[in-house]
């Protein structure tokens, strides 16, 4: 029998998930909890509700089918009770204009691989699937049979992930991926620990263990101004790569807002330490310039 | 032989009447003649004699040889008139406009009422011709010349039933034949077709002999004029013009730069467009780069400043790189670079690029880079599907089939050999799908018996716009001469037929089709209707659509949320093939009057598509009235949720085999996919599509802040170009329409 997945989307038409044109799928729940993620619709394992408030027509035809009391008015406008929901989904298949969702859904490996292969033609010149998430080493045995799959068709796999995770989850998917998208959050464990959950000791391992095994790795910094890109962060960056390869190039990821609409849709808050702004090209280059001062050279 | 022949006639003539005053041979065997078709006394016929004694010359000369053809007649009034055309305008030593339409000199028809054109064309002013009628009243014979002058001008040259119409055509002439032999060539070619030439024939070859010593006589007065001028005021460029004239194009081209010229006075005399530049340009650019008399900035530059003229005179003319050769091997060469960079930032000429598997790497990132800098140039074909569709459903043979280009907004075209007259229909399924809609859907107990009653109309209808279109086509036929295209196309020499009677080698009409996406998801409503997906009374679909959705936003709601075209749906997809091809294949095979040449469907749109659009009522896919159609064959603006790799798959299953007419898809991208990191990734996105078997694709890159800002404040945003139903042009200048449309349209590559 076909294992299965939680995903909650698929992307067509990715540019920066790996080389070429990628598909990506996103894989649902995650170990950690970062302050900046972008994806907070994949942390949990669970499928989420989610409200487009600008869309609504404010008719609370949700309101009607509701048996748990989510969906009210309040001074005219439409609220949701994100917590009193039990995801049965009554409310979607009734919203006139589709902004009531559940995000997240339950597939099989062979399908899953199916909806892939349909950007088959999409993949020349280095393209390929990308499994992202959340986590996707939290379901190695559906990556695994869906890259499997893949496969047998000449698919270039790429496997993003935050690194914490089980040896024996990564060995596994280590079978199908060609190359891995290995996140660099933050650099000293404390840090790692108050910003994203847990502490880094386990993926700085997991990151020596995987080069030492053969994987080809890039690491993906997502570069939060003010939060992650200091001093502190940048020398443990410097060691890592002093200790595996300083070949290893290392991708700066530019912070961004789109987390936060996403955010509040699924009645999640959104950091108000996190800057209001997104990071600026004056920034970037200002940034991988120090990198560069700490003898990281190959950035990309 | 052929002196012999000219001689006698040359001698006939001047018996009758003493037209030749000039008859040279020159050092290559060519006649150097002039003519004066302004007969003495004697010679000529009652009727030229009225003429003459009312001033009234271009009449008098259409009417002096009535029994001749109307090209000859033409011909003869093109020449009188062009001996008074003064010498073009001049920027940047090109051709830059035509000084003023030529008349003959001393022609009082304009005072009296009445004129004729170098087309044979009669002008009348009915108010004057009245009062001079008035003057004549008594006179039976002379009023008879003059009433039948006027039932001359009043036959009309072309029909507007108000169905199946819209306007214009684009043509590219014999640029290879005027380069390689110039007029003197052509000359030659004319009298020895008139060795095995009926009278007929020889008549209206007499009428292109006329025409293009006319036109060698004007570029040799235009010689002597920028030499003078070189002399008065010390201007480089008019000594190297004056010199180039002096030997084109009436012989064959020697540089880069003559051929430019050259090119530019076809641009102005013919309207016509650049056809495959790269190619015949080549040899003069190799050749004059060996022997270092151009740079290769220079040529840049020259093509630059021509392009520039296009912006000035908002024309939408096309030019095709790229592409194989006509033995079918790969011929992209450093001028195709060149287009590319000199491309870059501008709109036109709208550029089609020829895409096969063999393309060099370097050419697809240049395609990229110039896509990426916002003009919306070049479009991309693959030439492989116009190349096989020609050869196998029109019958052309396979060495001109690998010679396409396109004219305007991407009509098909062999270069110099083809009358496209390509925008002379507009087939608007989505009124016909609405007629069948409201007339038949009641009565219909199934989707499939409701489909049939659509393709039975569209089979119906269809062979209606066949016949409205050929009644044009056999008046324009009849009644248009067209002496300069016919000179300049290959075919009308040959056949002694004119550009308008089917002497073109090939003669198409581009069957332009309007509003199929809105076709397929109408019926995608109409299947939901049936099967009970959409939980409405066929009563409560018609009534909405009468009052335009105005009292039932629900069910506009509820059809706006069913799958749309662009968005992989199987069941929609499946629509698409079907209805598409069947729309195709009611067309294809259908014959045109002029010179039993083909209808050719295609899905072109130019900003048709907005007007249309803006006079129409209601469809049932949840456009409202007033609103523009689909702009290309691609989803409907605004309605593609799934990103670009899924429009490509579903636009992939239209019938791109017959995709020769050209099946235009509109993608907007956003200029993050062009940055340095990810512009080498893009070829994928279309050799996908490719691979997939689509034909075309056109982009505007621009990204969502920007277009707002433009539909906010147009002017402001003068820089913004965009792909627009076809063809490449500024945001600004756009009506407010299709403006919205634009800002609509998914924008990819976030």
């Amino acid at each position: 029998m076909s294992a299965e997945l939680r995903i909650f989307q698929i992307q067509r038409f990715c540019l920066q998930d790996g080389g070429g044109i990628r598909t990506t799928v996103f894989l649902q729940g995650c170990p950690l909890d970062c302050l900046w993620c972008h994806n907070p619709e994949g942390k949990s394992t669970e499928s989420q509700l989610s409200f487009q408030r600008e869309r609504c027509l404010q008719c609370l035809n949700c309101e009607k089918v509701c048996a748990y009391g989510v969906h009210s008015r309040q001074q005219g406008l439409h609220v949701v009770d994100f917590q009193a929901c039990r995801k049965c989904g009554a409310c979607v298949d009734v919203c006139p204009v589709k902004c009531l969702e559940l995000t997240g859904e339950r597939v099989q490996a062979e399908w899953l691989t199916g909806e892939l292969l349909k950007d088959r033609v999409f993949w020349e010149g280095g393209g390929g699937v990308t499994f992202s998430g959340g986590e996707p080493l939290m379901q190695p045995e559906g990556v695994y049979e869906t890259g499997y799959l893949l496969k047998k068709h000449r698919c270039h796999i790429a496997v993003e992930t935050s690194g914490f995770a089980s040896w024996s989850s990564i060995r596994r998917v280590m079978k199908i991926a060609d190359v891995w998208l290995f996140d660099f959050k933050t650099g000293p464990s404390s840090k790692h620990r108050r910003l994203c959950g847990q502490g880094n000791e386990r993926i700085l391992e997991n990151f020596r263990r995987m080069y030492e095994a053969g994987c080809e790795m890039i690491l993906r910094y997502p570069m939060v101004p003010g939060i992650n890109d200091g001093e502190e962060d940048f020398d443990v960056l410097r060691e890592i790569l002093w200790e595996t390869s300083m070949e290893i190039p290392v991708q700066v990821m530019p912070y961004h807002i789109l987390g936060k609409d996403k955010a509040q849709r699924i009645g999640k808050g959104y950091p108000e330490t996190l800057p209001r702004e997104e990071a600026g090209k004056a920034y970037v280059r200002r940034k991988k310039e120090e990198l560069r001062k700490k003898g990281i050279r190959f950035i990309i | 032989m052929i002196r012999q022949e000219l001689r006698r006639t040359a001698s006939q003539l001047s018996k009758t009447h003493p037209v030749l005053i000039r008859q040279e041979i020159d050092k290559d065997g060519v006649w150097d003649m002039m003519y004066d078709f302004f007969c003495t006394e004697g010679c000529s016929s009652f009727e030229y004699d009225f003429w003459m004694s009312l001033g009234m010359k271009s009449v008098a000369l259409f009417y002096l040889d009535k029994n001749m053809s109307l090209t000859e007649r033409a011909g003869k009034v093109l020449y009188e008139s062009m001996k008074t055309m003064k010498p073009f305008e001049v920027e940047k030593g090109l051709p830059s406009r035509l000084a003023c339409s030529a008349a003959i000199a001393g022609d009082e028809g304009a005072d009296r009422g009445l004129c004729v054109d170098g087309k044979g064309q009669l002008w009348l002013d009915a108010e004057k011709f009245s009062r001079l009628k008035e003057t004549f009243w008594d006179d039976p014979v002379k009023s008879g010349i003059l009433e039948r002058a006027e039932q001359d001008a009043g036959v009309p040259k072309e029909l507007y039933p108000a169905r199946y119409w819209h306007c214009g055509t684009h043509k590219v002439a014999d640029i290879e034949g005027i380069l390689s032999q110039g007029y003197d060539g052509y000359l030659k070619r004319i009298d020895r077709q008139m060795e095995r030439a009926d009278a007929a024939q020889r008549s209206f070859l007499r009428g292109l002999r006329y025409t293009a010593v006319a036109m060698t006589e004007y570029f040799e007065r235009c010689s002597g004029f920028f030499l003078e001028e070189y002399i008065r005021t010390g201007e480089r460029e008019y000594r190297t013009l004056g010199e180039i004239m002096s030997r084109t194009p009436k012989k064959s081209c020697g540089s880069f730069r003559e051929a430019i010229i050259v090119l530019r006075l076809l641009n102005l005399f013919c309207d016509s467009e650049y056809g495959r530049i790269d190619q015949y340009l080549y040899p003069y650019y190799v050749q004059d780069l060996e022997r270092r008399v151009l740079t290769r900035e220079e040529a840049k530059g020259l093509l630059k400043d021509m392009y520039a003229f296009l912006d000035r005179d908002g024309l939408i003319w096309h030019q095709v790189i790229g592409g194989c050769g006509r033995d079918g091997r790969a011929s992209y060469n450093d001028l195709t670079l060149l287009v590319l960079e000199a491309l870059e930032g501008c709109a036109h000429p709208h550029t089609s690029l020829r895409i096969r598997d063999d393309m060099p790497e370097e050419i697809w990132l240049a395609a990229m880079k110039a896509m990426g800098s916002g003009s919306g140039n070049p479009a991309l074909v693959q030439e492989e599907i116009f190349i096989k569709d020609l050869v196998e459903t029109y019958q052309i043979p396979v060495e001109d089939a690998r010679d396409f280009a396109f004219g305007g907004c991407s009509e098909i075209l062999i270069p110099g050999k083809t009358n496209v007259d390509s925008t002379w229909c507009a087939y608007n399924t989505a009124e016909i799908l609405h007629e069948t809609i409201y007339r038949e859907l009641e009565a219909c107990e199934s989707y499939e018996e409701f489909i049939a009653r659509f393709k039975e109309q569209t089979a119906m209808t269809v062979d209606e716009m066949v016949r409205h279109v050929n009644i044009r086509q056999h008046l324009a036929g009849t009644f248009l001469a067209d002496p300069v295209m016919s000179l300049h196309t290959v075919g009308c020499v040959e056949q002694g037929k004119g550009y308008w009677e089917g002497g073109a080698l090939y003669n198409f009409d581009g069957a332009d089709i309007f509003g199929n996406t809105n076709v397929i998801n109408s019926l995608v409503t109409i299947k939901a209707l049936f099967d009970g997906r959409l939980k409405v009374e066929k009563q409560r679909l018609l009534k909405a659509l009468k009052e335009d959705y105005a009292n039932d936003a629900e069910l506009l709601r509820e059809i706006r949320k069913l799958p749309k075209f662009g968005n992989g749906d199987g069941e929609t997809g499946k629509i698409a093939e079907e209805m598409t091809r069947w729309l195709f294949e009611c067309m294809i095979g259908k014959r045109i009057w002029r010179g039993n040449g083909y209808f050719i469907p295609d899905i072109i749109q130019w900003t048709t598509y907005a007007t249309l659009g803006e006079k129409m009522a209601t469809t049932a896919d949840g456009r409202k009235a007033k609103r523009a159609l689909a702009d290309s064959s691609s989803a409907m603006a605004g309605t593609d949720e799934k990103g670009p790799t899924v429009v490509l798959g579903d636009c992939a299953l239209l019938p791109h085999d017959h995709g020769a007419g050209t099946m235009v898809l509109n993608l907007s991208l956003a200029p993050f996919c062009f940055e340095e990191e990810n512009i080498r990734k893009m070829p994928a996105l279309f050799k996908g599509y490719f691979m997939m078997g689509g034909s075309q694709v056109q982009v505007t890159v621009a990204d969502a802040k920007k277009i707002q800002a433009a539909f906010d404040h147009p002017e402001e945003h003068k820089d913004l170009i965009v792909r627009i139903g076809g063809f490449t042009d500024y945001f600004y200048k756009q009506s407010r329409e299709i403006q919205r449309v634009v800002l609509e349209r998914t924008i990819y590559g976030f």
